[in-house]
Formats: structure tokens, sequence, C-alpha cells
């Protein structure tokens, strides 16, 4: 059974909340496509405990990149599993411990990044653990994860192409385009440590089993009204991407 | 002085042009081009005339780097120098919805600019969402100084010195990977570039056994100079060095993490640095005649004040505890089950089953390399007395 809690839970699309909405702290919070809504293209933890009215400014922890604290990104959505106090605690201890890997990113940005797998392990010279590289959605899987929350199957997604990658990634167009200049590549490398979308877990034309910002907001849409814990959410189709479905 | 959406600068165009090199490596990289921006536009004009102005077109941004080597080729000391203006902290206006800066130059002149608050963030956006600004109006690689002369030039600026130093490790990694363990082992590196060093030791691999030995070494005495530093910057600089060292220090060396297990410096090291010895034996126990005597009492320590009642919470507190059990369990501290013990007290039954899950991996990774060693053997009762809990 759920713990009983003041905050609500399931998912939100806050331009349709104007009278509040009480968030608690390490909840899910999501943007839209600049060009696409309702296509989440980003999702992060919210930082603490808040009153959100509408579209708002909200601190945040995510994977930008790079891996840190934010603060003032408008966000569109909410998305609330009515955590316990445990779990809270849980996530919170996540948080700090990953905390010793934020980074400036000053020398290769894309060393923090990954699209596919969520997360990996990047070990040392010696096989040993060095840090981790996390896409987006793969921070708010692995904090939840450590509460012993699995909110969506990694194992089970579906495949993306590349126009469907392009519109979760916005830049993604921009860098193929530079990437397949004559010194295109180069350039991405010298400047920022880019070593080809091979490295980003995205070789050749795809398709991708990719996780999407917006399968998290299906995945905590089914704790609105729910008395027992959901299973975890199994992504069947990428129009899941978008929240809600069109 | 302008209003708050341009960039005017009462100097020399060169100190525009030094104002925007400089903002471009202080803020954010939106500011940045903001700035380069606003000097091409207010200010350039004279300055590219020496700068091959066919380079930019007129509604192009100026790609930083680009006018940088440009202002190399022509021995534009004052450009690229970064001497004749600096960046001052910037404010925030969230009702206006502007993030303002000042400019100065060198003659104390102030300038103000704003820009649009932030962009919303995706995925890759702060990297890729500068990639329309990487695409060069014209190749240059064949007529500036080649990456490592820049990089190795003392005379440079740390700025101009990271971007050649960014190509280097693109174009050479073996090369520029000898260079960065060089740096590190200097200490009379300025706080900027020897900042820089820090970062790329973790960008770059050491093939080297033995230079990642002194890389290692050289790493953690940054960080424990550094950790005494009251600048924000120096922070993720230091936690950087002692993760990167934690990743290649051979065990023997080990006692070298001892001064960075003490609290009182303004960045607390401990966490990082606990993190760092368990890295240490992730694949294998510690070998036995290694002496971790001293550094077993000291996480010992550490972990009974942070699983005290009246101190522990979750979070870093939480963290730290967590991560010196398993230190100290890895490293064979006769007081492990104590410590376990401790933990249970939490009644926090998500806690222990990490601390449970974590060992058992470490369990797992020694199994094929040390079955049966006397540090697996007390991780094995570690686990079991931590199942006594369900």
């Amino acid at each position: 059974m759920v713990e009983e809690t003041a905050f609500f839970a399931g998912t939100v699309v806050l331009k349709d909340r104007i009278d509040g909405v009480q968030a608690r702290r390490f909840a899910v919070v999501g943007i839209y496509s600049l060009t696409n809504r309702p296509f989440v293209v980003h999702a992060a933890l919210l930082a603490r405990d808040h009153e959100l009215k509408g579209e708002c400014h909200l601190p945040l922890f995510h994977m930008g990149p790079p891996l840190a604290t934010g603060d003032g990104h408008v966000c569109h959505l909410l998305g609330q599993v009515g955590l316990t106090n445990e779990e809270i605690e849980a996530i919170d201890d996540w948080v700090a411990s990953i905390s010793t890997q934020y980074c400036e990113t000053i020398i290769l940005p894309f060393q923090q990044y990954v699209v596919c797998p969520h997360m990996v392990w990047v070990n040392s010279e010696e096989g040993r653990p060095l840090r981790q590289r996390f896409s987006c959605v793969g921070y708010v899987i692995e904090a939840y994860r450590s509460a012993g929350i699995e909110l969506i199957e990694t194992e089970r997604l579906p495949e993306v192409d590349k126009e469907l990658l392009k519109v979760a990634y916005p830049d993604f167009a921009q860098m193929e385009r530079i990437a397949q200049k004559p010194k295109g590549t180069a350039i991405l490398a010298n400047t920022k440590g880019f070593q080809g979308f091979d490295d980003l877990g995205a070789p050749g034309d795809g398709p991708w089993r990719v996780a999407l910002a917006g399968y998290l907001f299906h995945a905590t849409d089914r704790y609105r009204d729910n008395p027992v814990r959901p299973p975890t959410f199994v992504a069947t189709r990428i129009e899941e991407a978008s929240f809600p479905l069109g | 002085m302008t209003g708050n959406n341009e960039l005017t600068l009462p100097g020399s165009s060169s100190a525009a042009v030094s104002a925007a090199m400089l903002a471009a490596h202080s803020a954010d990289i939106s500011t940045s081009l903001l700035v380069i921006e606003a000097a091409q536009r207010l200010a350039l004009k004279q300055a590219t005339k020496r700068i091959r102005p066919t380079q930019f077109g007129a509604n192009e941004f100026v790609r930083l780097s680009e006018l940088l080597r440009s202002a190399i080729s022509n021995r534009d000391e004052a450009v690229f120098s970064c001497q004749t203006a600096s960046v001052t902290a910037g404010t925030y206006s969230e009702s206006e919805g502007l993030r303002k800066y000042r400019l100065k130059d060198e003659h104390g002149t102030e300038d103000e600019f704003a820009r649009p608050s932030p962009r919303r963030p995706s995925d890759l956006q702060s990297n890729v969402g500068t990639v329309k600004h990487l695409d060069p109006p014209a190749p240059v690689t064949d007529e500036r100084p080649h990456a490592s002369l820049l990089a190795t030039d003392r005379a440079l600026s740390s700025e101009l010195r990271l971007e050649a130093l960014r190509e280097w490790i693109a174009s050479d990694p073996e090369a520029a990977s000898q260079f960065v363990a060089t740096e590190l082992h200097r200490n009379d590196s300025q706080s900027n570039w020897s900042r820089i060093v820090i970062y790329a030791a973790e960008a770059i691999r050491f093939q080297d056994s033995r230079v990642r030995e002194q890389v290692a070494s050289d790493l953690l005495h940054h960080a424990v100079r550094l950790r005494h530093s009251t600048s924000s910057e120096d922070a993720p600089v230091v936690l950087c060095a002692i993760r990167r060292a934690g990743s290649i220090i051979p065990e023997d060396r080990l006692s070298e993490f001892l001064p960075l297990l003490t609290a009182g410096s303004p960045i607390d090291t401990r966490l990082v640095t606990l993190q760092a010895i368990t890295a240490v034996f992730n694949c294998s126990p510690p070998t036995a005649s290694v002496d971790v005597q001293k550094l077993s009492e000291r996480i010992v320590t550490l972990a009974e004040k942070h699983w005290d009642t009246d101190v522990f919470k979750a979070g870093e507190v939480s963290a730290i505890a967590i991560e010196a059990t398993i230190a100290a369990t890895v490293l064979g501290a006769s007081q492990a089950i104590d410590l376990g013990t401790l933990a249970l007290r939490t009644c926090r039954q998500l806690l222990v089953g990490k601390l449970r899950t974590r060992l058992q991996c470490v369990m797992q990774n020694w199994h094929s390399v040390s079955p049966g060693s006397r540090n697996a053997e007390l991780i094995e009762a570690m686990v079991s007395h931590l199942n006594s809990a369900e």
C-alpha cells in the first residue's frame, strides 16, 4: 500500500493548472519541445518542495548536460508517484553521491553525456569506475531506481529512428550536418570532445532503443488515484514520447 | 553607455575584442555568443581589418577560436593576451527576465549588457546549442600555429591555451597526455591553467603505468592544496582531481588520501575521497603486503561519526556513512560488522538494501580474481549481517 501523503500522484500539464499544485522534492518535471508540443524533450528532478502555478521556473537536479543543479528553467510537466519519506531520503542520498561527479565541461563536454543506454559507467585505464554518463532521462531513472522504484522498463523500449531522434534532440540534425562536412567531425572533436554518434550510443543509421523523456510522464500518470503501486511502465510505441498522447 | 541589449566599449577595438574573448571564457556560452556578436557588430569592424576581414561575413558570428588564431597570426598582442579588459560578476533580474553583466576596459570604464533569460534545456542543448556557431566561415587550419605550440606557450592566456589543448587532445591524444602529465607536475602554474590541466587529466588516458602513478600523486597534491581555496571554481576541480586519482593510483600509495579525509577545509573532500578509495578496490581486494591500517582506522572513525543518531540524516551525511562503511569493509577493518549494526539502527530498509547491493557487487567482482580472500569473507559476513534486518 502507498503511504498517505498530502501530495497528489500522477502527471499534470502545468499550463492547465493555474490554481496551484503542491509538488514534492524529487518530483519529475518535464519540458516540452519548442516546436512540437506535446513532445517532451527534457526531464529532471525538482530540487525542493514547491507550489507550482502554471508553467514556471523551477530549481532542478538534472543532466543538462552537464550534470548539475539548475535554476530558472521553465517547466511544463510535473509527474509524481507519491514518494514516501524513506524514498525521498534514498533519492537524497543518491543525489549527494552523484554530486561528486559534478564537473565543468570546459575540456570535453560530451564525456558526461550518453543517449543510449540511459546510463553507462566510464572505467579508467585500470578498469576502475571513474564516473557515469547519463541521458537526462537516465538521470531520473537512476535516481528513482535508488529508491527502489522502476519508472520505465529500460530493457524493452520502442525503436526510435533518426527522424524522431532529431525531434527528441533538436540539435542532433545540426550536429549531423556539421559532422558530415569535410572537417566537421574534427571541429566538433576539437571543441567539444565529440567522438561521433557511436560514442553517444547511436551508431549507424538506427533505429535505436532510446529512453525518451515522455515515457516518464506516462509512467508517473499511472500512479494517479492508485492505492497500489503500479508495475513498471513498458513503453510500447514512440507516440508515448508525447504527453498527453495526441 | 547604451541600453541593456547592446555592448559598447569606449576603449580601443582591441579592448572590445579582448573583453569579448574574456567574457566568452568567463560566462556561459550564450552570454559569450552575445558578447562576441555585440563586439563584432560594434567594434570588430576595425579589429578585423588586421584579421583578414574576409573571414567574417557581415551577419555571421565570429568563432572565438578563429578570432584568437587570427589575432595570433597577426601578432596582435593586445587581443590575444586578454590584458585589456575584464568582466565583473553578473547579476540576475528575474522580473525582467534578463541577465545583466558588466564589462570593464583597461581604463576602468564600465559598460553593461544583458542577455535573455536562459534557454530551455534539452538534452545536448548546452553542447549542441553552440554548434551552429562552430561552423567556421572559412578554413584557416593551414595558416595558424599547431595546437601543441599554442598549448605549450606560457606567454599565452590560459583561455587560448585551453582552446589549443582541446584540439591537441583530439588530434594527438598521446602527446597531449604527456604534456598534461608534465603540467600537472609543475607547481608554478597559474590557477586558471592549473584547473584546466586537472580537468584535462580526466579527459585523456595515460598509457604508461608509471606516468599514471605520477599523475595520481600530482592530482592528490593539487587536491590537498586546493581544498583550502575559497573560490567556488575550485570545488569541482578538487572533486575531479580526487576522483581521477582514485581511478589510477597504485594501492601502495593509498595513504596519500589520508589528508583528504579530514573536515575543516572550505571544500569538503571526504565523500569523494571515500568513493575514490572504494573505486581502487572495485576489481580486486587489497594486496596483503599493503599497509592500510591508518587509512582504515580513519575511515572507521568517519563511519561511526556519520552513523551517530545525533548526526545522521539523509543526503551527504548518509552518503558518507554508506561510503565509509563500504570502504572499511573492503579494506578489511575489524569493526566493519559493528558499522553494519549502526546502519541497521537507522531502520532505513532502502539504505540497508543499497549497502548490501553495493557490497554484493564488489564480492562478485572479486570472485574471479581472488575467491575466498579474508576481505571477501568479511564482505560475505557483512552481507549476511545486513540480511538479518529482513
